[in-house]
């Protein structure tokens, strides 16, 4: 079920009225029994793999608490073997044999190992993810192991957050279940008014640079260099919209209810470096590697040319992560080159510089926001292209400006005036923010007002035939 | 049960949803009666095509067919040489379905003397959002209640969604703004309908191999049944034409088999101009592989009008 969908709606009304209709012991049931019905929408048999990490987790947690020493340890191997074990199958195992054919191609000896015909699970990544979270934190002491299953099982189905994230731990949600949630207005119109930003992002943004961005992108040979680049600013957008949407809709969906998720994106295009960039976007996940496996590497305990070697292999794992193709592969790896580029400046140069030019001139920030950008949006290329092959032949025309810009009006006119109404709504929120919301709370009008604008702006300017997010396939 | 009460949060929460539901329904009928106005009042432009072919039409001969229509069918061509004026309801990205709500819009209020409808290659392939150029008929949902069963197939939850006086129009703002400026209807970009391209072909046509068997939408069978069950009903001479295509292809395809053998049952004249000798596989003919050039539907509209003349005055005996 696409939260952007009729379907998805009145699932939402029900479930909540029912949430608090219910009395509180009856409670995870209902959001158990919804969260199976949200995934079995997409499709129902997959829900048998959701189990079986599951059943493996919520065991292997007990078992690591009652366990010390040198089992404990094998205990937890098992369990993430079991995790990484499902994502291989199902995620990595025809990548690999792919390669595998490429390799002994190369040799002239045929590769017989079959592929297997089978639909990546949606959201396996992330509650993959999220259940690896728990084990490891009940094996390092953090968190006790839960040991009602029903319980268990929600933290990992939790319709809101079950496919696309944001990734939890243990330690901000499992207590959540067990916290009788009161209706409470406040929480109730702030998660609701989340949610309206959400679907203004993904319908009014998201899906109108869809358009043109899908239209590029599918047939880049067809395309000039000037095309590539505004097909490629554009993505950089649609993606932010789409993702930082879902999880918009996501946390204001499970904060009507009371539940308070983790943010996910907090305005990451105006960082004005890598390091910063990897601190707005895609929080939970990038926390997620600093806590399970940046920090399990060495950290910044170790020497220098070690942290930088971990950080790479930690980027290059996140781009694995995101998909089983060798674009998403180097994406990462650019990404690492980025911020191990980034550290090493901040050490050996920004001193000098920041004796000629002060570090808070306005305009040093706005290039440092320009040129961050552009980073992010050379490393997109690899993200969305189809395969190697057309991310090289896009970066080689990116660099040259002949020909024609493909455009259609009034498309080119709608994209420009989205990505305007969301860089300006984000300037003033970056600049203004305390101020804008001390008005925005304390003037009725103004808060009423919004929200019909923002509804007509849906209709007006919706996608209404638009895909799913993209971050589902993942 | 212990069920939980309604504490003052949910009044208050209740209440002021009351009040922002009213004022989005408020400004959703303002502003969607202000779109609906401007959108008929348009005189040109794509739009207005579809205004004029659903609700305007008089002419006596009306081409139907997708974005290949509107760019094969002269209707100055045919007017000048069978006598009967003539448009072209072709739009881009619509096939049969489309074609079946103008034909029933046409229909409610006069009865044209012939219809040529322009059929593609795939016609009846089933594939994901081929429902999405619907759009182009949801202004029309209000007031034609006979098209709304082919506007429904665009979702479940279609109907739901009409219930604002804003979607039909989404998305077509800026359209309906230069639709009603001035300038915009002085550029007379088309003649009846028809759209002139004027390229030409960089590379030689390719064999292509058509494929025999594909999954079908029965709902476009469907509807090319009804738009065949209509003319026959109604009386109406009409005949179906392949138009030509750029590329050679050495098989043939599994949606104009269907239509043959249906306009056969139906005793309709069916035209594969696919590989018309004049045109097929000439660069000069084609503005891209799919599309003739203003030379090519020089040569197919003096043909298309010969065929007229002589479906015309075969009925009439």
């Amino acid at each position: 079920m696409l939260f952007n969908s009729i379907e998805f709606v009145f699932f939402f009304i029900i479930v909540t009225g029912l949430y608090f209709l219910l009395p509180h012991k009856y409670r995870w049931f209902l959001l158990l029994a919804a969260s199976c019905y949200f995934y079995m929408a997409f499709v129902p048999v997959y829900l048998l793999i959701l189990a079986f990490t599951i059943v493996v987790d919520y065991f292997a947690g007990i078992y690591i608490e009652n366990s010390s020493g040198h089992k404990r340890k094998l205990l937890l191997i098992a369990s993430l073997v079991a995790n990484i074990g499902v994502l291989a199958v199902f995620k990595y195992y025809n990548f690999i044999n792919d390669n595998i054919t490429h390799i002994l191609g190369n040799f002239g000896i045929p590769n017989n190992i079959p592929y297997l015909q089978i639909l990546l699970p949606i959201g396996l990544s992330f509650h993959t993810f999220q259940a690896m979270s728990y084990t490891i934190e009940v094996y390092r002491g953090n968190q006790p192991a839960e040991r009602h299953f029903g319980i268990y099982s929600l933290y990992v189905m939790f319709y809101p957050q079950l496919v696309a994230g944001p990734i939890e731990r243990p330690q901000n949600l499992l207590h959540q279940f067990y916290t009788k949630h009161r209706f409470d207005y406040n929480n109730v119109v702030s998660g609701l008014r989340l949610m309206l930003w959400g679907f203004v992002k993904k319908l009014f943004i998201a899906d109108r640079l869809a358009i043109y961005v899908n239209a590029v992108y599918g047939n880049p040979e067809e395309h000039t260099g000037i095309t590539l680049i505004v097909a490629t600013v554009f993505f950089a957008f649609q993606i932010y919209c789409d993702f930082s949407g879902y999880s918009e809709i996501a946390i204001g969906s499970a904060r009507v209810m009371g539940f308070d998720l983790m943010k996910n994106f907090n305005r990451p295009y105006l960082a004005q470096n890598i390091s910063e960039f990897w601190k707005k976007w895609h929080i939970s996940l990038s926390t997620w590697f600093k806590d399970y496996l940046y920090i399990s590497l060495g950290g910044n305990r170790v020497s220098l040319p070690r942290v930088y070697l971990n950080l790479f292999i930690v980027f290059l794992i996140s781009g694995l992560w995101h998909g089983a193709n060798w674009t998403y592969v180097i994406w990462g790896g650019l990404n690492g080159i980025y911020l191990i580029t980034a550290m090493m400046r901040r050490k050996y140069i920004d001193q000098y510089i920041g004796k000629i030019i002060p570090v808070n001139n306005r305009f040093i920030k706005v290039v440092n926001i320009l040129i961050t950008f552009i980073l992010i949006c050379f490393s997109w290329i690899f993200f969305r292209a189809e395969s190697l092959d057309d991310a090289m032949l896009i970066i080689s025309r990116v660099f040259t400006f002949s020909g024609p810009l493909f455009y259609y009006n009034p498309l080119m006119a709608y994209c420009i005036m989205a990505i305007a109404f969301l860089l300006i709504s984000e300037i003033l929120l970056e600049r203004h923010g305390n101020i804008i919301w001390k008005t925005y709370n304390s003037n009725r009008f103004l808060r009423y007002s919004s929200y019909v604008v923002l509804v007509l702006i849906i209709l007006l300017f919706g996608v209404f035939d638009g895909g799913q997010f993209i971050y589902f396939q993942f | 049960m212990n069920l939980v009460s309604i504490n003052s949060d949910m009044k208050a929460f209740f209440k002021n949803l009351l009040i922002v539901l009213f004022f989005i329904v408020l400004a959703d009928q303002v502003v969607g009666a202000m779109l609906r106005y401007f959108y008929f009042r348009q005189e040109s432009g794509l739009e207005y095509q579809t205004i004029y072919s659903m609700n305007k039409t008089s002419e006596d001969v009306l081409i139907f067919g997708s974005s290949r229509a509107s760019h094969h069918y002269i209707p100055s061509i045919i007017t000048d040489s069978t006598g009967y004026s003539c448009y072209n309801t072709g739009r881009e990205g619509n096939f049969t379905l489309y074609e079946l709500a103008i034909l029933r819009g046409v229909l409610k209020r006069y009865k044209p003397k012939f219809i040529v409808v322009d059929f593609t290659v795939k016609e009846f392939l089933e594939f994901p959002g081929s429902y999405d150029p619907l759009s182009n008929l949801l202004p029309f949902y209000r007031g034609n209640p006979d098209i709304r069963d082919i506007i429904k197939l665009r979702g479940d939850y279609e109907p739901l969604k009409l219930s604002s006086a804003i979607y039909p129009f989404n998305s077509l703002m800026p359209v309906i703004l230069i639709g009603n400026m001035e300038y915009n209807k002085k550029r007379k970009a088309n003649d009846n309908g028809y759209f002139a391209l004027h390229g030409k072909m960089k590379h030689p046509p390719q064999e292509l191999k058509l494929d025999r068997t594909y999954p079908i939408d029965s709902n476009k069978v469907n509807a090319f049944r009804s738009i065949l069950e209509l003319c026959n009903a109604k009386n109406i001479p009409v005949m179906v034409v392949v138009s030509p295509y750029y590329d050679k292809y050495s098989s043939q395809d599994y949606s104009v088999e269907l239509a043959k053998e249906m306009a056969a049952k139906y005793d309709v004249p069916f035209y594969d101009f696919l590989q018309y000798s004049p045109i097929a596989g000439n660069p000069e003919m084609f503005q891209d592989k799919d599309h003739l050039s203003y030379s090519g539907a020089r040569i197919l509209s003096g043909k298309i009008a010969s065929l007229i003349r002589e479906n015309i005055s075969s009925s009439n005996e």
